[in-house]
């Protein structure tokens, strides 16, 4: 199986000197679902922000879809991201309605109108919130948010989707639906790496789990 | 691409709210005033006339009277000419007005058409009592201004472009904030950084756009109301009788205009690179 995140010796530091993550090395394969498990403040965040190439490298190798993100350039830089279905955590909606929402991204990344419609329809439809297309994104419940941050993330078909904290505000119900959503995403193909503090779903049985405590992985 | 850069355009300017609205209609009128401003180096002042002679709109002709004549001879060669059919118009100036003091009164003749100024210009010279006959072609002048009135528009200039500088980042920033969750948005899901500029400059350059259309509408204005009344401007902006300056002024205001807006858009966009529109820094 071929490798979709490499890293190695991988260091991150506070511009005041304060030591986020140490000696980080993780693989992860194309095709696989993982959860990376972890205290507030373990440096899960930050580890999602580099490898989704939003936050600069420090020290160590960080390779994304086979590119040493240390060594892109800025337009490399986005080139990646758009192959990365990104959720980070806290996401707030746009202001507008639901179906806006996605097809504010996919306008923004090229589509026309027509086919930005398309697509933004078929992933609302993966994630079960197409009966709440015209609804304004700012009123939905905290479940739908996380569909709705769901659809964004997949609507442009990343082949790596990086979510932060996806269960949190959810109640156990809520954890358990959004955690089944994810294996079905999965089971389209998708690698996806989920950070949170837990306590994981019971559907999140039977995948991979990383532990990172103290800014360092333990599996 | 450019359906990309519309829909952005169109996101943003749906963006405005009240206070960055305000804003940019005074970035607007700051660009205006500098428009303004810079035209007047060319429009404003007293034409140089020595060796020109006044300054006058191609259909023009100032003929001098010999200061000999009687006030009821120049009434009556007032009334023949008003009489001609290529004469529109024909006004009596005082020799004081232009300062001509070896004249004895100016006509100022505005003929039908510019085509009409060559042939007139040969009977006036010929009739008695009128010692000479200056027109258009002979008085493209160059305009003097004080040095006081140069100093205070190299003053206002500079002060209106630095105002509309520092006007324009905080209306951009105000913009920005309410558009701040597109930008972060667009950064997180791989937008380009120049697809999310591009707009910001594009606004900036609209932005002066309007300012140089509203300039060349005043310039025209001011024309028009110049040439109708040339005896009322001869002495302060005497640029303004002259269409082909007043083409020219405006031109170049409209250049400008579109620089000064393109670099306030530039201005703007370098913005959202800061901290306040990036998810994680």
């Amino acid at each position: 199986m071929s490798v979709i995140i490499q890293v190695s010796e991988l260091h991150f530091s506070t511009a005041d000197g304060i030591k986020v993550l140490e000696d980080i090395h993780l693989r992860v394969d194309r095709g696989e679902m993982i959860f990376l498990l972890g205290p507030a403040a373990a440096g899960k965040s930050v580890l999602l922000g580099l490898l989704a190439a939003q936050i600069p490298p420090q020290r160590g190798q960080i390779l994304v879809h086979g590119r040493n993100i240390a060594r892109l350039s800025r337009k490399k830089a986005f080139e990646l991201r758009r192959r990365i279905g990104f959720l980070p955590q806290g996401f707030a909606p746009l202001p507008k309605t639901v179906l806006k929402n996605v097809m504010f991204k996919l306008r923004c990344l090229g589509n026309f109108q027509e086919q930005a419609e398309e697509k933004a329809l078929a992933a609302l439809e993966r994630v079960r919130l197409t009966a709440k297309l015209a609804t304004s994104a700012t009123e939905l419940e905290p479940l739908q948010r996380v569909r709705l941050g769901l659809a964004l993330s997949i609507c442009d078909e990343p082949q790596l989707l990086l979510l932060d904290e996806p269960f949190s505000n959810l109640d156990p119900g809520g954890r358990t639906e959004v955690c089944s959503l994810l294996a079905q995403i999965h089971l389209s193909g998708l690698t996806v790496l989920t950070a949170t503090r837990g306590p994981l779903p019971t559907a999140a049985d039977g995948h991979r789990v990383v532990l990172l405590a103290d800014g360092r992985v333990k599996e | 691409m450019i359906s990309t850069f519309l829909f952005l355009l169109g996101e943003l300017l749906g963006a405005v709210r009240t206070k960055s609205g305000t804003i940019l209609i005074a970035v607007v009128l700051l660009i205006f005033s500098f428009l303004a401003l810079f035209s007047s180096f060319f429009l404003l002042g007293t034409p140089v006339e020595e060796e020109n002679g006044p300054v006058l709109a191609p259909q023009e002709i100032m003929a001098y009277l010999s200061p000999r004549l009687s006030p009821g001879e120049v009434e009556e060669l007032y009334s023949k000419i008003r009489e001609w059919k290529d004469v529109q118009r024909i006004n009596y100036l005082f020799t004081q007005e232009l300062q001509e003091d070896q004249a004895g009164g100016i006509f100022l003749i505005r003929t039908t058409s510019p085509s009409a100024v060559a042939p007139l210009l040969e009977t006036l010279g010929s009739i008695e009592g009128i010692v000479r006959v200056v027109s258009a072609s002979k008085s493209q002048s160059t305009l003097s201004l004080s040095t006081p009135v140069r100093i205070g528009l190299l003053i206002g200039l500079a002060v209106s472009a630095v105002a509309s500088m520092l006007a324009a980042r905080y209306g951009f920033r105000e913009l920005l904030r309410s558009f701040a969750e597109e930008i972060r948005l667009m950064h997180l899901s791989g937008t380009a950084e120049r697809m999310i500029q591009t707009p910001i400059i594009a606004l900036g350059i609209l932005c002066g756009l309007v300012a140089s259309l509203l300039l060349i509408v005043a310039v025209y204005l001011f024309h028009f109301f110049a040439v109708s009344h040339p005896e009322a401007v001869l002495r302060t902006a005497s640029g303004l009788v002259e269409p082909g300056r007043v083409l020219t002024v405006s031109l170049l205001s409209l250049l400008l205009g579109l620089v000064m807006g393109g670099l306030i858009g530039v201005l703007g966009a370098s913005l959202t690179g800061s901290r306040e529109f990036q998810t994680y820094s």
